[in-house]
């Protein structure tokens, strides 16, 4: 703050300041004008109601003729697999000519509780439910329980303790996957005393403990000489695996391989060891059958994969919620498999994500 | 006359904005205006709302607090561990760790002469740093019946909670407007150096501000923690944000002086229709963050268009007022 040296300055000063403030309050008259915010009050309106064109029409808690409306809430939608299996999910529900309602839990578990809140007051016959974070779902499953709507979990498992509360689980099988993945590595080792480094999920999901705890149950038992030499969360992220990447080779002169959770992460994690000019002594692992792995897997620059549908991911809760609206039985647990990927494979597998 | 009312409606702006939103709810969804659908609106604007307040009282103040997240997700952490003492021990520890968080930034801020910005910013990534290795970056749940009805408690159609949130504004309200404490935070937020040379013990206020916005933040965390029955490492990632965008939608400036209680009201529950209707018609979720934005800037393009007089009408008091403290005998 500038203060005024002499009289005249200060002086000099007001009348400016005056001058500014008789020609900024012209200025907001003419702006508070009526008219003007009317129109200001009818564009937004209008932008409105064009961006809400763009969701799907609603056509409230009542159903028209056997026409089901089901609540989606997804984990997140910031990223490439989840997005095909919202793609998916949307195909689905258009071929089976349910009202799907999206919602986005943006990773956060409060986040969700008020959308379950929003669904149970809209009525929805249905919810599919990808879990942000397992431990808070209780509450959220103990309403929707109350309101009698049935629930198909999907993406994150719930706990064991929570299991009664939902009607079905669609799961992936996050251990059989690692397990998988483990045993391969056991193969392309030869017997020899691999050093790996694992670059995890979000630490603490449940995703990311089963595909660790899947692959260090395959080491211990068809290959102990097989270490993890290094372990770092990466949060599916492909930045993040890439920086873990680039830590775990300067710090292992003699890593033989980088088992990733995710391919998305592995492609990091590859980027890092080309970058490194280690491409020939260190092999890739991934989990999923992301479209540009598998590229980098018919060209033999990566190792590995397991391909787990994001198509079947995306379709097998809608059908399970279908059968379930429509009074069949269905099973507690349905299971989809991920086969192996590798070289020989990889061109068969279809590009989902 | 009508130009009073389009003056009052631009004060008020959130009226206005929420009568269009509400209109299209209604019209586009017949469960908009049933009870259960207000009470949650309701509850979930009144969870974030404590820290609202908070946050308009210290916008007011001429700060703000980009860590409240951080201290969300941290003391969410302490309520659920102190859940088995009971549920008012809870809260009132986890409103004790907001509070000392505050006290972190507020030395920061008014001792060490940190910008706001970059002092909350710091401590947002150190707090959920703290928050990461207490709480070994899993979850925590509690089963507790009496912590889980700190959140779910009704009194008549009424969520305590909300009642909680209506009385802490009322408070707030008068102590802005009717004592001098609410005054001499509205000078200092108008011009620090004008304060000072009145003789207010600056650094005392800025701390107590950001005690206020931990101290909110905290209680918030253990109503989160109550309502999710359980701790989240993921929790309040863009809280501050959120919370800051819902008051300066309100009305409340960013830079410090301007704003009233009830701006910061309207401008929460503006934004908790927008998000609770989108989800209720079926705004597919790309939409809606692209919504926010535009609503968000239309909002601050108007303000930064009309605002510039109010700025200029301060600093020609400050000027004055100068001008008087160095020339007392001076002729005007």
């Amino acid at each position: 703050m500038t203060i005024p040296h002499s009289y005249q300055q200060e002086a000099r000063e007001e009348q400016r300041l005056e001058k500014k403030v008789r020609a900024t309050s012209n200025r907001a008259k003419r702006i508070k004008r009526p008219l003007s915010l009317l129109v200001l009050m009818t564009a937004a309106a209008v932008s409105l109601t064009a961006c809400g064109g763009g969701g799907e029409k609603s056509s409230s808690g009542a159903k028209k003729g056997g026409e089901f409306t089901i609540g989606v809430m997804m984990n997140t939608a910031d990223n490439p697999y989840i997005q095909s299996m919202i793609k998916s999910n949307r195909a689905e529900c258009a071929k089976l000519k349910f009202n799907c309602i999206e919602l986005d839990g943006q990773g956060d578990a409060a986040t969700q509780a008020n959308q379950v809140d929003t669904m149970i007051s809209r009525g929805v016959d249905g919810i599919l439910f990808f879990p942000a974070d397992v431990n808070a779902v209780t509450p959220m499953l103990t309403k929707l329980k109350a309101a009698e709507i049935p629930v198909v979990s999907y993406g994150n498992r719930v706990l064991e303790g929570d299991l009664p509360l939902i009607t079905a689980a669609v799961d992936e099988n996050s251990h059989q996957q690692g397990f998988t993945i483990g045993d391969q590595v056991c193969k392309d080792a030869h017997g020899a005393a691999w050093k790996v480094g694992m670059i995890g999920g979000v630490s603490g999901g449940y995703t990311a403990t089963q595909r660790a705890a899947g692959f260090e149950e395959a080491l211990t038992k068809n290959c102990p000489s097989v270490k993890v030499v290094a372990s770092q969360p990466a949060d599916f992220d492909r930045a993040k695996a890439l920086s873990a990447a680039e830590d775990m080779l300067q710090a292992h002169a003699d890593l033989n391989a980088i088992y990733s959770h995710d391919d998305n992460m592995a492609i990091g994690a590859r980027d890092a060891v080309k970058a490194a000019g280690r491409a020939s002594r260190v092999s890739i692992y991934g989990i999923g059958g992301m479209g540009e792995y598998l590229d980098l897997l018919a060209q033999g620059k990566v190792r590995a994969t397991v391909f787990q549908s994001p198509v079947k991911f995306g379709t097998t809760p809608v059908e399970t919620m279908a059968k379930i609206l429509r009074g069949e039985k269905v099973e507690k647990f349905v299971f989809f498999d991920s086969p192996l990927v590798t070289k020989e494979n990889a061109a068969t597998i279809p590009r989902e994500w | 006359m009508i130009g009073r009312i389009a003056n009052q409606a631009f004060r008020h702006r959130s009226v206005p904005i929420l009568i269009v939103l509400v209109a299209y709810f209604w019209f586009s969804s017949d469960v908009f205006f049933s009870q259960r659908n207000i009470t949650n609106l309701m509850l979930q604007a009144s969870l974030l709302g404590v820290m609202a307040l908070a946050m308009a009282v210290a916008l007011v103040g001429g700060q703000f607090d980009l860590s409240i997240g951080s201290i969300l997700a941290l003391s969410s952490f302490v309520a659920v561990d102190l859940a088995d003492r009971g549920p008012l021990v809870a809260l009132a520890g986890a409103t004790a760790t907001g509070a000392l968080c505050g006290v972190l930034n507020g030395v920061l801020v008014s001792i060490a002469r940190v910008n706001a910005f970059i002092a909350t910013l710091a401590t947002m990534f150190a707090i959920r740093g703290v928050m990461l290795s207490y709480s070994g970056e899993t979850a925590r749940s509690t089963s507790d019946l009496q912590f889980l009805r700190l959140a779910s408690a009704k009194w008549g159609p009424l969520p305590v909670p909300v009642l909680v949130f209506g009385v802490l504004a009322v408070i707030a309200h008068l102590v802005l407007t009717r004592t001098q404490v609410g005054l001499t935070i509205r000078s200092i937020g108008g011009s620090v150096d004008f304060a000072r040379l009145n003789g207010v013990r600056i650094v005392r206020y800025q701390i107590s501000l950001f005690v206020l916005t931990g101290a909110g933040a905290g209680f918030s965390g253990a109503l989160l923690a109550s309502r999710l029955g359980a701790a989240t490492p993921t929790a309040g990632t863009d809280t501050a944000l959120v919370v800051i965008a819902a008051v300066i939608l309100g009305g409340v400036s960013l830079y410090g002086g301007v704003g009233t209680i009830s701006q910061a009201v309207g401008g929460l529950v503006v934004l908790q229709t927008l998000s609770t209707g989108m989800d209720l018609v079926g705004v597919s979720p790309y939409y809606k963050t692209i919504i926010y934005g535009c609503i968000l800037i239309a909002v601050v393009t108007v303000d930064a268009l009309v605002r510039p007089d109010q700025f200029a009408k301060i600093k020609l008091a400050r000027a004055r007022a100068l001008g008087r403290q160095l020339a007392p005998a001076r002729q005007r």
